[in-house]
C-alpha cells in the first residue's frame, strides 16, 4: 500500500477550549480509513503531586484549588473530603449540603461559560461570538448574566469565585450570612427562561448527528440529582461504591502528551460530565426540567456527544431550581468540626463541572500529606474524545475527503466535551 | 473618537483563572466598547497580532512559553503580567523544592512526555521587560477593571503599597498572629481588603512583597508566639518560592 495516500490533519492550539492542546489525525485517503487519532495535551507540567508533598492537611485544599481556574472549588472540596476520609473525620450534614451548593454554583458558572462563549460560535460556523447574529448574541449575553450571578454567589460564600478561601478538612473556616446569596439565587431563577431559548437555538443550529454508544459514568442517587454523595454509576445500571471505583479505571501515559488516558475495565473509553450525569439521572431531574425535555423533543438519554452542551444547559436549569428550593430556608447549624491528625488513606469523589473527580491522599500522624493521586474528568474523557473523532471522521471520509471540513469537525467534537486541559496534566504513581 | 485599545490575551502554563477573570472584565458592559481583543485563544482567535498591550497570565514552564513571550514583547507596545504566576512564579514554583529531573523521575517513572520543558519555572518578569504587574491569586476583579479603565483614560495605575496589616487594621480584624497563626500579612502587599483573613485563613502572601515589607515585625511576632522561622519559610513556599532564598531567613531546607 502506498504511503502517499496517507494524509495528516493536525491543529496546534485548538481554539475555544480551556488550556493548550492539539490534535493529530491520520487517514488513508485511498482506502478511506482513519488510521490514527490523537488528542494531545501540550500544557506544561506543574507537578502538583510533588508540590503538596509534606504540606499540612489544612493547607492542601486551597493549594489544589490552583490546579484549575474554572473548577478550583471542586478540587478544594474533593480534597477536603478525601483528607477527612483519610483521618476518619465525619462532618455534619449541613457542611456537605453547603459543599454541594458550592459545586452546583461552580457547575452553573462553568457550563454557562462553555455554552455562551466556547461552543456558541460553532452554531454558525464562525470563529468568535462577535460574528454571531445580533439576535442570538443578545440571547447569549442574557445567559452570561446568569453566569455572573452564580459567580457573585460563589464570591459571597467562599470569598472568591475562582479560588475559594475557606475550604478546609472539617468544613469551612468561615461562612458569611446567606441572605444576599438567597437574593441572587432568586434573580437567577427569574432569568432562567432565557436558557430554554438557548436550548432551542442549540437544538436547531448546533446538533450534528453522531451516534456512538459509549459508557457513561457519574455519581447517582435514587432520590435526587447529586454532585457529592451517592454511588458511582456506570450506564445507569452498575452501582459501584465510591471507595472502590479506582479499581475499575486503568490509566496509562502517552508519549506525545503530558496527560494520561483512562479506560474502564482497562479496555473501554467512557464519558463523564453533564451528558453522563443527565443520562444516569434522567429520572430524578426536577419535574419542570423533564417537561422542558419533552416540550423540545430532546432525546434523553442520548448517545450523541454533540448533546453535551444541551445537557449542560438542562443541568444548569435543574441546579437553579434545586438551589432555589434549598436556599429558601437554609440554616447551617455547623460550619466546621475539629479533628485530630491521624495517619490514613482516603478518597474523595465529587462531580466537578466536567465530570467525576477523584482525589486520594495518604497522610501521617503529624497531619502531613505523604502522597496523592488525582484523576480529573478531562483525563477520563480523552479516550472517548478520540473514539468520537475516529467514528465521525470515518463517516465523513466515506462521503468526501475535504481537509478543511475534517479539521473543523475534529475541533467541534473536542469542544463539545468542554475539556479542561490545565486539570488534565498530572502524574501517575509507579505501580 | 479615540480608537479602541488593542489587546492580546495570552495564557502561559497555569490554571487560566486570571485569564477567565480578565475576559469577564473585558466583556463587561462598561468596558467592552473601548477594547478590541485582537488575539485570545479562549475567545477563538489563536494567531498573535500586533497590539497596544499583551496581558499575560501563567509562568514560563515549556519551551513554547519562553518563545511566545519573546514574540509578544516584539509585537506589543506594553506587556502586563497578570496574576502571581506571571509576576512572581506563584504556586507554579511550589514544586521547585525538588529538582525537575528528580520530580519527573520519581513521579513519571522516568518517562518524560514529549513536550519540551524548561528546567526552572520562571515568571514573565524575569524573562522579558514588563511594563505593569497586577499580582494576586487571582487578582481582585476590581484590580483588573481599574487597570483597564486607567489605561483607557490615560491615567496612572498604582498598586497598593502598604502591607496587608493595614487592611486588617482598617476593618478592625483581630491580628491572627496574636492567636498563634503564621500570617505573612506584615510583608505582603495589601489592596486585597485582607480577604483571606476575613474568611478565616491567614495571609499566604499571594500579592508579593509590600513596598516596605516588615520582616522584623513578622519574625518578632512569630517568636513571641513560640513558633520558629521554618513555619514562615513553609508558608512562603506556596506563592513566593522563587524569592524565598533571597529573603535571607535561614530556612532549613
Amino acid at each position: 500500500m502506498s504511503r502517499l495516500s496517507n494524509v495528516v490533519i493536525r491543529e496546534h492550539l485548538i481554539p475555544r477550549i480551556e488550556g493548550h492542546a492539539e490534535f493529530y489525525v491520520e487517514i488513508d485517503s485511498r482506502n478511506k480509513r482513519v488510521l490514527n487519532v490523537e488528542f494531545r495535551i501540550i500544557e506544561g507540567m506543574r507537578l502538583f503531586e510533588v508540590a503538596i508533598l509534606n504540606r499540612r492537611v489544612d493547607e492542601v485544599p486551597l493549594i489544589v484549588s490552583r490546579i484549575c481556574g474554572i473548577c478550583g472549588h471542586a478540587h478544594a472540596i474533593c480534597s477536603a473530603i478525601a483528607l477527612e476520609n483519610a483521618m476518619g473525620v465525619e462532618v455534619h450534614d449541613d457542611i456537605n449540603l453547603l459543599r454541594e451548593i458550592i459545586l452546583a454554583l461552580n457547575t452553573i458558572e462553568s457550563n454557562l461559560l462553555h455554552v455562551t462563549i466556547l461552543t456558541a460560535p460553532d452554531m454558525f460556523e464562525v470563529q468568535t461570538i462577535n460574528e454571531i447574529s445580533p439576535k442570538v448574541k443578545k440571547l447569549l449575553i442574557e445567559c452570561f448574566k446568569i453566569r455572573e450571578l452564580a459567580g457573585k454567589v460563589l464570591g459571597i460564600i467562599c470569598g472568591d469565585r475562582i479560588h475559594p478561601r475557606n475550604v478546609v478538612p472539617g468544613g469551612f473556616t468561615y461562612i458569611p450570612s446567606i441572605e444576599k446569596a438567597r437574593y441572587l439565587i432568586e434573580a437567577m431563577y427569574k432569568k432562567s427562561h432565557v436558557l430554554i431559548e438557548l436550548l432551542r437555538s442549540y437544538k436547531e443550529k448546533y446538533l450534528v448527528k453522531l451516534d456512538r454508544v459509549s459508557h457513561y459514568v457519574s455519581l447517582h442517587r435514587d432520590d435526587r440529582y447529586t454532585l457529592l454523595n451517592g454511588d458511582v454509576v456506570i450506564d445507569s445500571r452498575i452501582k459501584i461504591p465510591s471507595n472502590t471505583i479506582r479499581g475499575y479505571i486503568v490509566e496509562s501515559i502517552s508519549k506525545n502528551s503530558t496527560s494520561k488516558t483512562c479506560l474502564l475495565y482497562g479496555t473501554n473509553p467512557y464519558m463523564v460530565g453533564s451528558l453522563a450525569r443527565v443520562n444516569n439521572n434522567a429520572y430524578v431531574l426536577v419535574n419542570e426540567i423533564r417537561e422542558v425535555i419533552k416540550d423540545l423533543g430532546l432525546k434523553i438519554p442520548s448517545t450523541n456527544p454533540f448533546m453535551i452542551p444541551l445537557a449542560q444547559i438542562l443541568e444548569v436549569l435543574n441546579l437553579i431550581y434545586m438551589l432555589r428550593d434549598v436556599c429558601e430556608d437554609l440554616k447551617l447549624r455547623q460550619h466546621k468540626v475539629s479533628y485530630n491528625m491521624r495517619k490514613g488513606v482516603g478518597i474523595g469523589v465529587v462531580e466537578a463541572p466536567r465530570g467525576t473527580l477523584y482525589h486520594s491522599y495518604v497522610c501521617n500522624d503529624y497531619g502531613r500529606v505523604l502522597s496523592v493521586d488525582i484523576v480529573t474528568p478531562t483525563v477520563q474523557n480523552i479516550a472517548d474524545i478520540e473514539s468520537s473523532i475516529k467514528i465521525a471522521v470515518q463517516n465523513e471520509i466515506s462521503k468526501r475527503i475535504d481537509l478543511t471540513r475534517i479539521k473543523i469537525l475534529c475541533e467541534k467534537i473536542i469542544r463539545c466535551y468542554d475539556p479542561c486541559i490545565s486539570c488534565s496534566v498530572h502524574v501517575i504513581r509507579i505501580r | 473618537m479615540k480608537s479602541k485599545l488593542r489587546i492580546v490575551q495570552y495564557s502561559l502554563t497555569g490554571c487560566e483563572g486570571c485569564a477567565i477573570s480578565l475576559i469577564n472584565v473585558l466583556l463587561s458592559k462598561s468596558i467592552t466598547e473601548y477594547v478590541d481583543i485582537v488575539s485570545s485563544r479562549i475567545l477563538g482567535k489563536v494567531d498573535l497580532q500586533e497590539a497596544d498591550m499583551a496581558i499575560i497570565d501563567g509562568s514560563v514552564i515549556t519551551e513554547e512559553d519562553a518563545k511566545i513571550i519573546r514574540d509578544l514583547r516584539r509585537y506589543c507596545r506594553y506587556i502586563v503580567a497578570l496574576g502571581t504566576c506571571a509576576c512572581l512564579g506563584g504556586i507554579n514554583a511550589l514544586r521547585e523544592f525538588v529538582e525537575f529531573e528528580d520530580a519527573v523521575r520519581v513521579v513519571y517513572g522516568g518517562v518524560i512526555p514529549g513536550v519540551p520543558h524548561t528546567t526552572r519555572v520562571e515568571p514573565v518578569t524575569s524573562i522579558i521587560d514588563v511594563d505593569f504587574i497586577i499580582p494576586g491569586c487571582p487578582p481582585l476583579p476590581s484590580d483588573i477593571e481599574n487597570f483597564i479603565i486607567s489605561v483607557i483614560l490615560g491615567k496612572k495605575f498604582r498598586l497598593h503599597e502598604e502591607p496587608v496589616c493595614y487592611e486588617c487594621k482598617v476593618q478592625g480584624f483581630e491580628c491572627v498572629i496574636t492567636k498563634g497563626l503564621v500570617c505573612l500579612g506584615p510583608i505582603t502587599r495589601g489592596g486585597c481588603k485582607a480577604l483571606c483573613i476575613a474568611y478565616g485563613v491567614p495571609c499566604w502572601g499571594c500579592r508579593g512583597l509590600a513596598e516596605e515589607p516588615r520582616f522584623d515585625v513578622l519574625l518578632d511576632a512569630v517568636r513571641n508566639k513560640g513558633l520558629d522561622v521554618n513555619a514562615i519559610c513553609e508558608k512562603l513556599m506556596i506563592f513566593l518560592n522563587k524569592m524565598r532564598k533571597s529573603m535571607d531567613l535561614r530556612c532549613q531546607d
